[in-house]
């Protein structure tokens, strides 16, 4: 059946190409994959095609963090036509738009029971070069379940032959970035690179969400949400005021609270147990907690023991330098030796220093950079804690290749191989690769010197 | 019969391409006239056009602001976003030296974001060329902003997720017994205080047995107020073992 096509499709190549193809532009607009991620995009997928009377151009961006099974994107398509279709393309968008009605409709179960509504919403505004219509399609049952979906498209006219459009698409609530707000921005970008161009979308500041104070929603939040977390904020404040002080952080989401036991001016060690102790110390709750711990099961099988929570760490190690760690980031032996013989943290922690004071005293910075010193001391800790657990999967499993009568070399070939394969890809692998210094920055390396370890411990 | 079929296979795979006009980018198979359009669309795709692309030259203070910095204009707004290896305050002396450039360059309004690897950490955000009234923001995913701050704890933490009703966050706990459940409360404020949205908080053990602890944020904020007695907190606390465990 194919071969039988072949001729047929070269001469339909043939006769169709040299005659359509010198009128498309050189060059159509498009965006890097570094672009994108500049925008907290990543450019997913590039494609396109050429038609008799138009060249078609498409990108799909996701939020760089987005979920795996998410299907949450935006897609830019930029077509030019050699004819008046790009016209009548937004004329036909115009017109559509405008007549677009509400709908609604009751959700009935087999017996005629109204179990819930769905509903279409439709936004439309349309200008002489520029429109976007915004879709909301949502069900609400009335046992609470709730679904909305979105799609925003945004669309262009430009010099009467090419027509560009940004569509986000999206489920309420499950998006790891605003894509509603970075489509025009897509689109503008798009619009800037066309030569002679100069119709420009609105854009709500940069894309990236600002706070609007009377918004009655959270950026990605239902309006129940954020009710919610406007009643918790101040509760959380009064929490605070009980405590010691809370400080307020502005996020994209609106402003959270973190209790503090003193106030802002941390005069406390800057180790892991005294940051603990600054947020979460109380000794009125700890005994609370105690009491409260009578009434709930043994957690048996669910602590790893390796030192009591809220104590310094003794660690036996002639290595002051070891003993230090593991007091700063209360972390036991084996991680802070792994730590200090491995990170590369401390020594990147210089070239930021010239910055402490490049800002004026009159910006405030407390609470946040309060937040960015605890959080400092967290990732050097969960690193620490990190090593450990690629040291003891390693051993995990050169035991196992030991006990089954391998010798040494294969043990280890076979170790650094399974190591790759199960756990290449893991956050906590990244994290250690990006973190470590020099050769540690591969596992492969990572994994040959908890062998050797295990080596001269005599455990393989 | 090898010699017929290789040209044979050669004019089906061109014909296909020049049959459907479909080409994905990158693709160096395409020959010839059609493709130029397409082929300028790939070329462009290497080369940033408005977008002005720079490695920072050190900001005059001497020292190498080093790293990925992109910079993109976009009407009267400037953003910058450079990625970080290291985490503390001096990342907002570095936010705030690349938005004074800015500002040098002509711009009104900038924003300066910070990248940890992938996550979005901190953003300054500087209106009407004003160096004097700049906000800073906390712009991290509520999943990595749980997952950073329960850091301090003595846990590995595995996954975290969050969504307009309930935070879960699955861990190891490393300490001992005795402050298990003191690190349990402590830990659900601080989860609850990062997505102070939610009904529920749960963390989810994982162990020689996987179980999962929940709360509902209501009675969580009443008991750490001192508003229960510890036997009505308990029972509001949910423990369940989960046999063929999540996570």
């Amino acid at each position: 059946m194919l071969k039988k096509l072949v001729p047929l499709m070269g001469i339909i190549v043939l006769l169709a190409l040299p005659v359509s193809a010198s009128q498309f532009p050189e060059k159509l607009p498009s965006i890097t994959k570094e672009e994108a991620k500049s925008l907290g995009l990543a450019l997913t997928y590039s494609g396109g095609s050429t038609n008799p009377n138009y060249v078609l151009f498409y990108q799909d961006f996701m939020c760089a963090n987005h979920a795996k099974d998410s299907n949450n994107h935006v897609r830019v398509v930029v077509d030019y036509y050699i004819d008046n279709e790009a016209v009548e393309q937004f004329s036909w968008f115009i017109k559509t738009g405008e007549n677009y009605t509400d709908r609604e409709y009751e959700i009935r179960d087999d017996d005629g029971n109204v179990l819930g509504r769905e509903y279409l919403h439709y936004e439309f505004n349309g200008g002489s070069n520029y429109a976007d219509l915004r879709t909301v399609y949502g069900k609400e049952y009335r046992n609470g379940y709730k679904f909305v979906s979105i799609e925003h498209t945004y669309v262009a006219l430009v010099n009467d032959h090419y027509w560009i459009t940004a569509k986000a698409v999206y489920v309420e609530g499950t998006t790891a970035c605003n894509l509603e707000n970075l489509a025009p921005v897509l689109l503008n970008m798009y619009l800037e690179r066309i030569p002679n161009g100069t119709v420009k979308v609105p854009v709500n500041s940069t894309g990236v969400s600002e706070n609007s104070e009377d918004s009655s929603t959270a950026p990605g939040l239902s309006q129940d949400a954020t009710k919610r977390m406007k009643n918790t904020e101040e509760k959380l404040k009064g929490l605070g005021n009980g405590w010691g002080g809370f400080v307020v952080i502005k996020t994209p989401r609106g402003d959270i609270i973190k209790v503090v036991n003193s106030k802002m001016d941390y005069a406390g060690d800057s180790s892991a147990l005294g940051w603990k102790a600054k947020y979460y110390g109380n000794r009125a709750l700890d005994a609370f907690i105690d009491k409260v711990a009578d009434y709930l099961p043994k957690p048996v099988g669910l602590f790893k023991d390796y030192f009591k929570a809220d104590k310094d760490i003794n660690v036996f190690s002639d290595d002051e330098m070891v003993k230090k760690t593991a007091k700063d980031l209360h972390v036991d032996g084996k991680s802070a030796s792994l730590y200090n013989g491995m990170s590369d943290i401390d020594n990147r922690e210089k070239a930021l220093t010239p910055y402490r004071n490049a800002v004026p005293s009159s910006v405030e910075t407390k609470p946040i950079e309060l937040i960015l010193n605890s959080m400092g001391v967290a990732i050097k800790k969960t690193l620490a804690q990190d090593y450990r657990w690629e040291f003891e999967k390693t051993e995990e499993i050169a035991l196992r290749y030991k006990r089954a009568g391998l010798k040494y070399r294969d043990i280890i070939r076979n170790t650094v191989e399974e190591m790759g394969d199960t756990t290449t890809g893991m956050h906590r692998v990244n994290m250690m690769n990006r973190n470590s210094k020099n050769d540690f920055r591969n596992q492969e390396a990572r994994v040959r010197f908890y062998l050797n370890k295990l080596f001269e411990e005599g455990v393989i | 019969m090898k010699g017929k079929l290789l040209p044979l296979l050669l004019i089906l795979i061109v014909g296909y391409f020049y049959f459907s006009g479909n080409f994905h980018v990158p693709n160096g198979l395409n020959p010839e006239r059609v493709i130029d359009t397409a082929k300028n669309v790939t070329d462009n795709l290497g080369k940033t056009s408005t977008t002005t692309e720079t490695p920072s030259d050190g900001a005059g203070t001497g020292v190498d602001l080093t790293g990925n910095v992109s910079v993109i204009r976009s009407n009267n707004w400037t953003v910058v976003k450079f990625e970080t290896d290291v985490i503390d305050e001096g990342l907002l002396g570095r936010a705030y030296t690349f938005a004074e450039k800015a500002i040098e360059n002509g711009s009104e309004n900038v924003r300066a974001e910070a990248y940890f690897d992938d996550e979005p950490v901190i953003a300054l955000t500087l209106k009407n060329g004003d160096l004097d009234k700049v906000t800073f923001e906390d712009i991290r995913r509520p999943e990595f902003r749980i997952e950073t701050d329960l850091g301090l704890f003595d846990v590995l933490v595995h996954n975290v997720t969050v969504t307009n009703d309930t935070a879960s966050v699955s861990l190891e706990y490393l300490a001992g017994e005795d402050s298990f459940w003191r690190d349990y409360a402590k830990m659900s404020l601080a989860i609850l205080e990062d997505a102070p949205w939610v009904k529920r908080v749960e963390i989810f053990y994982l162990g020689e047995r996987n179980v999962s602890v929940s709360v509902p944020s209501d009675a969580l904020l009443k008991a750490l107020s001192g508003e229960s007695s510890p036997e009505e907190f308990a029972g509001e606390i949910s423990v369940v073992e989960i046999k063929n465990g999540r996570g």
